[in-house]
């Protein structure tokens, strides 16, 4: 289905540019070294690439979310002036489908769609508009099938099976203490969460340029290289060699980039026509080009002692993962693993569920699936409070979780585990001051400068949550990452070049890389290397692991390279290795003073490490839901306070409050941007961001209708960052970027509640809601850890 | 269609431009300054703010057409030479970047705030960079960033 | 969480519908599908093609039940591959 074409004679693209950069060492606020090109409008993102010669390619994505397809006639498209390539399934030359932990997504779809939006063909052309005309004239024949649109309908019998192996993706159950455990005091609770989006704003995009052997690069932004590029590699038939990676500028990633966009596309486009193919989804199709967070229907009994002792939690929490699997496998253990909070429990019994159905396919986003639990698992504690008659922050302090204790899926706490620490200190952090509301400046209240309220109807609310996150990949998979280290002499100064495949992603990765290369070597210059395939894994840019995982490798090769150079000093100047260390491009000995200048020591030679780091081994859960799961845990603790035209329900936060265990800030201003961009999407979750779903359809794929916080909804954030090393990670830090996501959303609702005096128990909380418009949940009896998916609810 | 503009003081002039093309797409595929960022293209984020006859303007928004004759500074025309703009110099300073998408836009926009008043108070930066979608920072930092332009750019001392 | 994990055993079958068949040829195949889908481990891969991955006593055990469903289904000519767990690292 290929027009040919001369093959124009390639340009070998130049590689990104990796300047020296003069980090500050570990520890210290040090100014990014893409900050300036970033600034400039010179860093170049992957929908920046331009090659002489190129072809735009664009999808032909389903507008049906269930449809079988009788026929694909993709001949008139191919006969327009200015197409070079259309493209279906046929074409696929590898596996025709890919998937990260369940390859069941296809490529391009061949007779059936699953959700809207699912690509169906390709085409290159020579111009964008080109190319989506020629979309328009692919004709496709559908027969409308009836979506599933509801997981707990996907779950019964008379539901459509999906996929072959069932619609019930995954299910994984906690078992823990006595299962018939009685309490005093029972407070049950539904809880449900709508469908965020990541929202990054660099849209999908790529360039894809054959090589005149049969092999591809690709210049892409990702999350992870290696595994798109194993994924690529199966799909077009190709030794994974023959596939090559370069990282390009990534505009925010979240885990919206972890599978698979517009890679495999653009390189059979690439393959097809021989020339350079670049894509580059709109904000419409990118609402279509990548996953989202799963929406969750949780059902909780939580039991307590009169006097406030947690003693069990039943929960029965229902993901709906939808089209295709993605990651939702993880995040289904994830969320059961989460479910009961960071606190003691001695009786679990949790059933964490994940269907598939026809809406948007989700997976990982930033808190994977501990979102979802914490929301839930917070409401039910100042639920708790209120039956006990006691202050939610006593209750959680009172049943906060320890080291040496055990979590409900049979891990003990590691140390540090500050969980009350954390909520006494957010505690502790001074209230916001309460402005007289009438005669305040209109951008200090709800509505703002819509001029809705001069103060009338506005109250004030306080809310507390807590919430944690493991960081890394957990369950059994062996995570691994890969630095090369080189040190050598240039303009008569030691600079050391720092090579891995971790994805920058805007979290400051590269400086961290460089801090840590200058603080092992005690040198100045360092290189960060252009991030590609060309070295090992560095696994994945998620799960808040790449400054422990990378950072871990840069931070061996680096002492690879420097017992290389003890050993040469041992050797010509019979100095003890064990008494040396590096200082200022010298090798210093503890007891004689400078031994030797590094440039003196290197001369013309180059000193090369490659190292591996693996993280501590984890286990799968057993059938009983137990196992040594996860590597890291971090916590967080917000305090909300906000106000409420409690006439109108228009919100607005006036501050949050956090304290995070970090174990080591790295780079302590990077770590605020963490903090902060992190209860920034935490509020957009509370408060206004949902994917709007009817019939299977997104109803609002733009930046119109789909609304994410802008600098007017964000309140001041007062961060307290709490440094407790963890014994077995390098430098003693902790992950960072998941749990300010986490705690902020139930912590802006509990402040809504406290104002209000409303339930709220859905989020995004809707105006509708907290003047109390809005619908009630359907008032079901509970069903906690009922046994199957076909439980008794229906 | 031919299209001749002055594209940060340079005279410029693109061949067998399509009439629906935008500036933005312009600016991007055609004159070699992909700066102004796609990240929306509906008008809503102002990543792909430029000034147009010295008017701030999504490019996004605007037909290539209609810059025929214009005038049009763009992110990559701010600096000179090797120095910072203020303005960009505080973004980097004050950790205002992360992923670095909405910072051109910011950045135009900040600058154009601070040419209308040059002493911003907070909720004033609030209000003129609420069109300016960022995803990443929670703008805690950007607002350290405007307020420290405003101290560079300004009359003000700064007390630093 | 992405687990790149291989399947200890997976086999891949691909479906020759047969053009004399009582039934259409995409509705063999799609008949030989849902047979094959019994067993839990099956998803589809293609038009004519379902994989089944899994443990390898399981995959044995739901790769005979799968041919003879296709059988029944009117299927006539299936092409079997079987690939075990590559020994080799993944990311390298």
């Amino acid at each position: 289905m290929t027009r040919t074409q001369t093959t124009p004679t390639l340009v070998t693209r130049e590689r990104p540019k990796a300047p020296a950069s003069t980090p500050g060492r570990i520890g210290e606020s040090t100014i990014r070294s893409d900050g300036v090109p970033k600034v400039r409008g010179e860093f170049e993102y992957s929908s920046d690439l331009w090659m002489n010669g190129m072809l735009w390619g664009a999808t032909l994505r389903s507008p049906h979310p269930h449809a079988n397809i009788w026929s694909l006639d993709t001949s008139e498209a191919e006969a327009m002036p200015g197409v070079y390539a259309v493209l279906t399934h046929e074409d696929v030359p590898g596996r025709k489908v890919y998937g990260m932990e369940i390859p069941d997504q296809p490529v391009l779809a061949w007779e059936r769609v699953r959700y809207q939006g699912e690509p169906i063909a390709i085409v290159a052309a020579d111009h964008p508009e080109t190319a989506r005309r020629a979309l328009d004239r692919i004709s496709v024949e559908y027969e409308v099938l009836e979506p599933v649109t509801d997981a707990e309908e996907a779950m019964s019998e008379s539901a459509p099976k999906l996929h072959l192996s069932g619609n019930v993706l995954r299910h994984v159950r906690i078992e823990h203490g006595d299962p018939a455990a009685t309490a005093d005091v029972v407070v049950t609770g539904e809880y449900e969460i709508g469908m965020q989006d990541h929202a990054f704003l660099g849209p999908e995009s790529g360039l894809a340029v054959p090589d005149e052997e049969g092999g591809v690069d690709l210049y892409i932004s990702t999350q992870w290289l290696h595994i798109d590029r194993d994924q690529v590699a199966e799909s077009l038939g190709l030794d994974p060699g023959m596939v090559r990676l370069t990282l390009s500028g990534v505009g925010g990633a979240f885990g919206g980039r972890e599978d698979l966009s517009m890679q495999i596309h653009a390189c059979l486009l690439a393959l097809h026509t021989s020339r350079p193919v670049k894509m580059v989804y709109n904000r419409e199709e990118s609402f279509f080009g990548h996953v989202h967070r799963h929406p969750a229907k949780m059902r909780y009994e939580h039991g307590a002692t009169s006097d406030g002792r947690l003693v069990y939690v039943r929960a029965r929490l229902i993901f709906d993962g939808g089209a295709y699997a993605s990651s939702s496998n993880a995040v289904c253990l994830n969320a059961a693993t989460f479910a009961c909070g960071p606190y003691d429990v001695p009786h679990a019994e949790i059933d964490s569920y994940m269907l598939y159905t026809n809406n948007p396919p989700c997976g990982a986003m930033r808190g994977f699936g501990a979102v979802q639990a914490c929301f839930a698992h917070e409401s039910q504690m100042d639920e708790l409070a209120q039956a006990l008659g006691m202050d939610p922050v006593e209750l959680r302090i009172e049943n906060a979780i320890e080291p040496g204790m055990r979590f409900p899926f049979g891990q003990e706490v590691p140390p540090p585990a500050p969980v009350a620490e954390l909520l006494e200190r957010v505690s502790a952090v001074p209230m916001p001051e309460e402005k007289e509301v009438v005669g305040r400046d209109l951008r200090e209240l709800p509505g703002g400068v819509s001029n809705v309220t001069h103060g009338e109807g506005v109250e004030r609310g306080v809310g507390y949550a807590l919430g944690f996150k493991n960081i890394g990949f957990s369950a059994g998979f062996d995570d691994y990452s890969t630095a090369r280290v080189t040190l050598s002499v240039e303009d008569d100064e030691p600079l050391a070049r720092v090579h891995t495949a971790a994805a920058e992603v805007g979290q400051g990765l590269i400086t961290v890389q460089a801090q840590i290369a200058r603080t092992e070597l005690g040198i100045e210059k360092v290189v960060v290397l252009p991030a590609d395939t060309r070295v090992g894994s560095a696994g994945s840019s998620s799960a808040s692991r790449q400054t422990y995982m990378t950072g871990a490798a840069v931070k061996m090769a680096c002492e690879a390279v420097r017992e290389h150079l003890f050993e040469r000093v041992r050797e010509e100047f019979g100095e003890d290795p064990g008494d040396l260390f590096l200082e200022d491009g010298r090798v210093v000995s503890g007891g004689h003073g400078i031994v030797v200048l590094l440039t003196e020591l290197i001369g013309g030679e180059e000193i090369e490490e490659l190292v591996e780091f693996h993280h501590k081994e984890t286990i799968p859960l057993d059938e009983k839901g137990q196992g040594d799961a996860h590597v890291q845990f971090a916590f967080a603790a917000h305090r909300a306070v906000v106000e409420v035209d409690t006439e109108l329900g228009l919100v607005r936060v006036v501050e949050i409050a956090s304290a995070q265990d970090v174990g080591k800030a790295m780079n302590p201003q990077a770590l605020e941007g963490q903090i902060e961009g992190g209860i920034a999407q935490g509020l957009g979750l509370a408060l206004m961001e949902e994917i709007q779903i009817g019939e299977g359809k997104v109803l609002n794929a733009s930046f119109t209708d789909y609304l994410i916080p802008t600098i007017l909804d964000m309140p001041p954030v007062r961060a307290e960052i709490l440094e407790l090393a963890d014994p077995e990670a390098p430098y003693g830090l902790k992950g960072v970027g998941e749990p300010p996501t986490i705690a902020s959303t139930p912590a802006i609702v509990a402040a809504l509640r406290d104002a209000t005096g409303r339930k709220l128990s859905r989020v995004p909380v809707k105006p509708d809601q907290i003047v109390g418009l809005a619908k009630k949940p359907p008032d079901r009896p509970l069903q906690p850890g009922s046994r199957g998916p076909q439980g008794e609810e229906s | 269609m031919r299209l001749s503009c002055r594209v940060n003081g340079e005279d410029r002039q693109v061949e067998g431009v399509w009439e629906g093309e935008s500036l933005l797409y312009v600016l991007r595929e055609r004159l070699g300054l992909p700066g102004s960022k796609n990240a929306c293209e509906q008008g809503e984020c102002g990543s792909c703010s430029v000034y147009l006859g010295g008017v701030l303007v999504c490019s996004c928004l605007v037909l290539a057409g209609q810059a025929e004759g214009c005038e049009i500074l763009t992110v990559e025309g701010l600096a000179e030479g090797e120095a910072l703009h203020p303005v960009q110099e505080a973004f980097v300073e004050t950790g205002a970047v992360q992923c670095g998408f909405c910072t051109p836009g910011l950045i135009i926009s900040t600058h154009d705030l601070l040419e209308r008043n040059p002493d911003p108070t907070d909720a004033e930066i609030r209000e003129a960079l609420a069109g300016n979608l960022c995803r990443c920072t929670g703008y805690e930092k950007i607002l350290d960033a405007v307020r420290l332009a405003t101290i560079r750019t300004g009359t003000n001392e700064d007390p630093s | 969480m992405p687990g790149y994990h291989r399947a200890e055993l997976s086999v891949e079958l691909k479906l020759v519908p047969s053009p004399t068949g009582e039934e259409a040829p995409r509705e063999q195949v799609e008949a030989a599908k849902q047979a094959a889908s019994g067993s839990g481990l099956a998803r589809e891969a293609g038009p004519e093609t379902t994989v089944l991955a899994g443990d390898r006593a399981e995959v044995l055990e739901a790769l005979v039940e799968a041919i003879r469903a296709s059988l029944d289904a009117g299927v006539r000519t299936i092409e079997v591959k079987v690939e075990a767990e590559a020994e080799a690292e993944r990311f390298d």
